[in-house]
């Protein structure tokens, strides 16, 4: 009982941080067991709106009647846009493929309902959602969902390992620019950085791809270059979890480099600023080492903006990184979202983007409660 | 507000939340230590790039240039030579010219975009920025649902569904490539007008106009709209940067207009090829890593000049 | 101390150029209430004389001088400008009358555009004047007239309050209907019957819908008037903007001529300064030229908000000197708003003591500073430093603790609750202003040096 009991205070003296870590213990343990994907999303999801609501109510009921109306505009919009072109029958055919008869065409017609004015197709197919059944992709055969579940975890992990290498490049090199802001060490450091940042990041994969699989540039017999990391394929981690960090390095530096410039540019700014208010000329005054000022004081009131970008960029990646996937022949969500709009596999599209919203939300809500651990001021002010 | 750093976006195609660090860093406030007030040597070089960028897009006609649509026999692949400045490609046409025609479709799918986003963007900013209430409250979730979908899967599916590669003319295409960007520009825009038409509004000097009977069209145009050109200007650039990177992913997908020349189509092409013939690659992405460069630069640096002649240091 | 009462005013046959009668000034304070800045004030003003109004910080005073000028206008009361009530004035006549009434910021450089140059920002005023001259089209004047009140129609809170109900059923409708079907049985044709859960969202969903129809066809009628409307008036005002094109040069000739002479007489270099921008100059400087736009339409009234209490005190004494000098030469009377009570000594004729929103006190400065008769007046002129040494600072009295807020302010006087002498009677009942000397009035249930007997029976002369 007391362990009950301590466990509970801890969950009440911190509730952001509790409630967020046991919602990626739903997520990852959810994963692991082999729950449907919809079901830990759920449990997880549920987890942060309550440690969010213990922070601040009031705001999160805000957000949470946002949250409805957000989703079903946003895969409203996107049902529409598929099906504004063409007639049923078009449809019909396009789905059914090279080859379809009148029969066939009747068949899909009433298995899709396609006979149905567009508003009644989309509450059914929103319905269906609910229950987890995002119907069947046309053009590979299996259930959405299923789709859905064989991609995701490619994408997150690729979200995963891009942001976190991100992070532990920019973090570092965002406090050094700041502490030696504007003199040498800052100009370099900024200089690589607005040139990280105008690498366009598939133009970054390329020239990757070229020097680190394709074995570089030839001139003669010499090359600058090598084949030490491979370009394409993806190996689960199960599987092999050397072979899949090799397979994942390439994309995850393409997909890093950018971001962790940007990151680093908001870091620094922030941080100068931090650095010139008075608490930390007073710090210096007492003696405090420049390291302790710089980790342990200056660095948490400047990570604000940092951290909305953050995770602003987190909740977009969720729905996969379409380029570097296709680049990279990721089976992910981008890939799959990819192909489909081209095959005009509606169905995949309309589940994959019910994802992309949910996890959007999702992460934007964590965004709101790890502000509410950073800064104690925004527990008890916001309005 | 004084000098920011960070108004440089990332251009990762694929959160195209156009400039969304460009915009935070606006909208957070940090001061930096003294730093070089004017427009040093590397932005007159970065507007210098520009100018011959625009310049030879505009004039490619009339320079002496090969035909980009031309193939030539017997040099495919070859790299750099006298003949080709930039070698030539797997079906034999000449990469330098290539890359600089290819400059004007990239040019001025993006900065048509650009302009419309800045304007209409700039508009619903200001309005939703001043009047403040119900319409700001509304602006703001309007915007904030654009912002939640991914921007380059927003375009990709808007131009594939409504000008579909093989089934839309060339023009539509390039139409639609372009409104697709638009939506794109507007929402960050509009925050970014928004967030300093607040700022401004609430100052003293707005205050003093109204005293004097002022309306609210003139206040708007002549006493807030003045104050908050730099910003937009800068971010203005950065997203015109953004959105060239975005047009090229587009084209490296094979959407919109796919029978002309442009980085993305050349990127695309050579991507295949670039073990054997990596200058396919390299120089359009060369030219498009300066420009792109030269427009984040010329940004940053404009709203830094203009931030501190305000304050007077 | 809740100065209610206008004892203190005087005869409508004084020479009166500005008259506050009951000014009320409330703001809604989000889900906490309503700020109530100005509670009853009133005073007035006449012809030459310069008016002090002083107290602490989140008394109201700034909040009277914008109610004055109307910007936002107040909650309630009567301004009255030689005579005319402003309250009664429409939109076009409030703008003439706007010539006659100005005002000077407390940050001088902020209250100037940092884009513009000296000689626009100074010749605004004349350029507003001479704009609003030329008449608009009708077709302009009907939309000034008529879309603002369009568009207030929105504000009305039945709009929000049923609008946002409304809404929020139709989606609970759809998370009905979805749940519904969601759960419900499969039919033959490949759609579910979700039973009563789900007739129950149709239901709810459509109810809704009915709900909205006439506030969406509000909307979307409001919105096409005003979209055609504004497409519409760029061309109605060709006429007017061509008319005004011509005149530019004429208007600016003579407009650079009174720019000019305004900044010689506060004191500006015009040559130097008028191309200049307002970050380039000095606080005071700043001030002298933000005095010169109020200037520049010859007004009658100028309301100082705090102008000199961001400025050295070497700068505060030459801006005080030229106000004085101004006030001559142009026949102005001044509201002088401060918290420094030793510069309100020198400038004022009379002196408003506010607090929380109420008056406390009215008199001349030298009566104030010698007899105080209110606590907090008495507080104040404590707090002034005084350069002798053989006055210890130590005995000098100081208010405990800070001003309760103005959302929820205390009963009866709002300042029993930091007042050194107060009863249960303050607590209950709000004091009225009364005369206690000539000229000088008070607003207190026990004033300092009057005999607790004497109090009660001073009857309160209504103005």
């Amino acid at each position: 009982m007391p362990r009950v009991r301590a466990l509970w205070d801890a969950v009440r003296r911190k509730p952001g941080l509790t409630t967020t870590a046991g919602a990626l213990v739903v997520l990852v343990g959810g994963w692991l067991v082999g729950l449907p994907m919809l079901l830990s999303f759920l449990g997880a999801f549920a987890l942060v709106v309550v440690g969010a609501s213990v922070v601040n109510g009031r705001y999160v009921r805000r957000r949470l009647f946002i949250l409805v109306p957000t989703i079903v505009l946003v895969t409203a919009f996107t049902f529409y846009l598929e099906n504004s072109r063409g007639d049923t029958r078009d449809l019909a055919f396009q789905i059914l493929g090279p080859g379809g008869t009148e029969e066939g065409v009747d068949q899909i017609v009433q298995e899709f309902h396609l006979d149905e004015p567009m508003h009644t197709r989309y509450l059914l197919w929103l319905s269906d959602a609910v229950r987890g059944d995002l119907g069947r992709s046309a053009i590979q055969g299996q259930p959405v969902s299923e789709v859905i579940a064989n991609a995701a975890p490619v994408s997150l992990q690729l979200m995963i390992y891009a942001q976190v290498l991100a992070l532990a490049v920019a973090v570092p090199m965002g406090v050094y620019a700041a502490y030696k802001a504007n003199r040498r060490g800052d100009r370099i450091a900024s200089t690589f950085a607005l040139a990280a940042l105008s690498i366009p990041n598939f133009v970054l994969a390329v020239v990757l791809i070229l020097f680190f699989a394709l074995g570089g540039i030839r001139t003669g017999d010499t090359s600058i270059g090598s084949t030490w990391l491979p370009a394409a394929r993806y190996v689960p981690f199960g599987q092999d979890p050397v072979e899949h960090f090799r397979h994942m390095a390439l994309p995850a530096i393409a997909l890093a480099l950018g971001q962790a410039a940007g990151y680093m540019r908001i870091l620094r700014s922030d941080m100068i600023g931090t650095l010139q208010e008075n608490f930390i000329t007073t710090a210096k005054a007492k003696g405090v080492s420049d390291r302790r000022i710089l980790w342990a004081h200056a660095l948490r009131p400047s990570s604000f903006t940092l951290l909305t970008v953050f995770g602003v960029n987190t909740a977009t990646l969720v729905g996969g990184a379409l380029i570097i996937e296709t680049l990279f022949t990721l089976p992910g969500l981008g890939t799959q979202l990819g192909t489909a709009i081209f095959q005009k596999d509606f169905l995949v599209v309309q589940g994959i983007v019910l994802v992309i919203a949910v996890g959007f939300v999702l992460v934007n809500f964590l965004v709101d409660l790890l502000y509410a651990v950073l800064d104690p001021r925004v527990r008890h002010v916001r309005a | 507000m004084s000098g920011l750093d960070t108004a440089v976006v990332s251009t990762s195609s694929e959160h195209v939340t156009l400039g969304v660090d460009a915009e935070a860093a606006i909208l957070a406030e940090a001061d930096e230590t003294y730093q070089a007030r004017k427009l040093g040597f590397w932005f007159w070089a970065s507007v210098g790039w520009l100018a011959f960028l625009v310049l030879s897009a505009v004039f490619a006609d009339l320079l002496p240039l090969k035909d980009p649509m031309a193939t030539f026999r017997g040099v495919a692949r070859d790299g750099p030579s006298a003949a080709h400045w930039f070698g030539a490609d797997n079906i034999g046409h000449d990469v330098f010219s290539r890359t600089l025609y290819g400059a004007r479709r990239s040019l001025a799918v993006a900065t048509v975009a650009t302009l419309v986003g800045f304007t209409v963007g700039g508009v619903i900013g200001l309005v939703s920025g001043f009047y403040r209430r119900t319409l700001d409250d509304a602006i703001v979730a309007v915007l904030d649902i654009m912002l939640a979908i991914p921007g380059l899967v927003l375009a990709l599916a808007l131009v594939a569904f409504f000008a579909p590669p093989g089934r839309a003319s060339p023009t539509s295409q390039t139409v639609w490539a372009t409104f697709a960007l638009s939506i794109l520009a507007v929402p960050t825009i509009a925050r970014v007008a928004r967030a300093q038409t607040m700022v401004w509004a609430d100052r003293d000097f707005v205050l003093a106009s109204r005293t004097l009977g002022t309306r609210n069209l003139r206040i708007i145009v002549r006493e807030v709209l003045p104050n908050i050109l730099p910003a937009m200007v800068s971010i203005a650039f950065i997203g015109l940067a953004v959105l060239i990177v975005v047009e090229a992913a587009l084209a490296f997908f094979g959407v919109g207009d796919v029978s002309g020349v442009s980085w993305g189509i050349m990127i695309q092409n050579g991507r295949s090829q670039v073990d054997r013939a990596p200058h396919m690659v390299l120089f359009p992405a060369l030219f498009m890593f300066m420009t792109i460069l030269s427009l984040n630069f010329v940004g940053d640096q404009v709203r830094t000049f203009f931030d501190v002649r305000e304050s007077g240091i | 101390m809740a100065g209610s009462g206008t004892a203190h005013l005087r005869g409508e046959d004084d020479d009166l150029v500005l008259r506050v009668d009951h000014l009320v000034v409330e703001f809604p304070a989000g889900r906490f209430g309503t700020v109530h800045a100005v509670s009853d004030v009133s005073f007035d003003l006449a012809n030459g004389e310069t008016l002090g109004i002083v107290g602490e910080s989140g008394c109201g005073k700034s909040t009277t001088a914008k109610a004055i000028m109307r910007v936002p206008p107040p909650t309630s009361g009567h301004i009255r400008l030689d005579g005319v009530d402003l309250a009664t004035l429409g939109a076009e006549q409030m703008r003439d009358v706007r010539s006659r009434l100005q005002m000077i910021f407390q940050d001088a450089i902020s209250s100037l555009n940092p884009r513009r140059r000296i000689r626009d920002v100074v010749a605004e005023p004349l350029v507003i004047r001479w704009l609003e001259s030329h008449r608009r089209s009708p077709l302009i004047r009907l939309w000034e007239r008529y879309v603002p009140r369009m568009l207030r129609l929105w504000r009305h809170p039945f709009v929000r309050r049923v609008t946002v109900p409304l809404l929020v059923a139709f989606f609970v409708g759809l998370v009905l209907w979805i749940a519904g079907s969601a759960t419900g049985t499969e039919q033959a044709d490949g759609t579910r019957d979700g039973g009563i859960v789900q007739a129950a969202g149709t239901v709810v969903m459509i109810a809704s819908l009915i709900g909205l129809a006439p506030i969406a066809a509000m909307f979307v009628v409001t919105a096409g008037v005003w979209l055609v409307l504004t497409v519409l008036l760029p061309l109605a005002s060709l006429p007017r903007t061509y008319r005004i094109w011509r005149e530019r040069k004429k208007f600016w000739e003579g407009a650079e001529v009174q720019v000019r002479d305004v900044l010689e007489d506060v004191g500006i270099d015009a040559d130097i300064a008028m191309d200049r921008r307002p970050h380039e100059f000095s606080g005071g400087q700043a001030q002298r030229i933000s005095i010169a736009r109020a200037l520049i339409l010859d007004p009658k009234v100028i309301i100082c908000d705090e102008p000199v209490s961001a400025l050295d005190v070497s700068v505060q004494a030459q801006v005080l000197n030229l106000l004085e000098e101004l006030k001559e030469k142009y026949g102005l009377s001044l509201i002088f708003i401060a918290h420094d009570l030793a510069v309100v000594k020198n400038i004022a004729d009379r002196v408003v003591v506010m607090y929380l929103g109420k008056v406390c006190e009215v008199g001349q400065p030298d009566e104030l500073f010698a007899r105080p008769r209110h606590p907090y007046t008495e507080i104040l002129m404590s707090a002034i430093p005084v350069i002798d040494p053989a006055i210890d600072p130590r005995a000098a009295r100081t208010i405990a603790g800070e001003p309760p807020s103005p959302i929820f302010p205390p009963s009866g006087c709002r300042f029993r609750t930091r007042c050194p002498r107060a009863s249960e009677r303050c607590a209950e009942e709000e004091p009225q202003i009364r005369e206690m000397g000539s000229g000088h009035y008070v607003a207190c249930h026990h004033p300092i040096g009057v005999a607790e007997d004497q109090v009660a029976d001073t009857p309160v002369a209504v103005g």
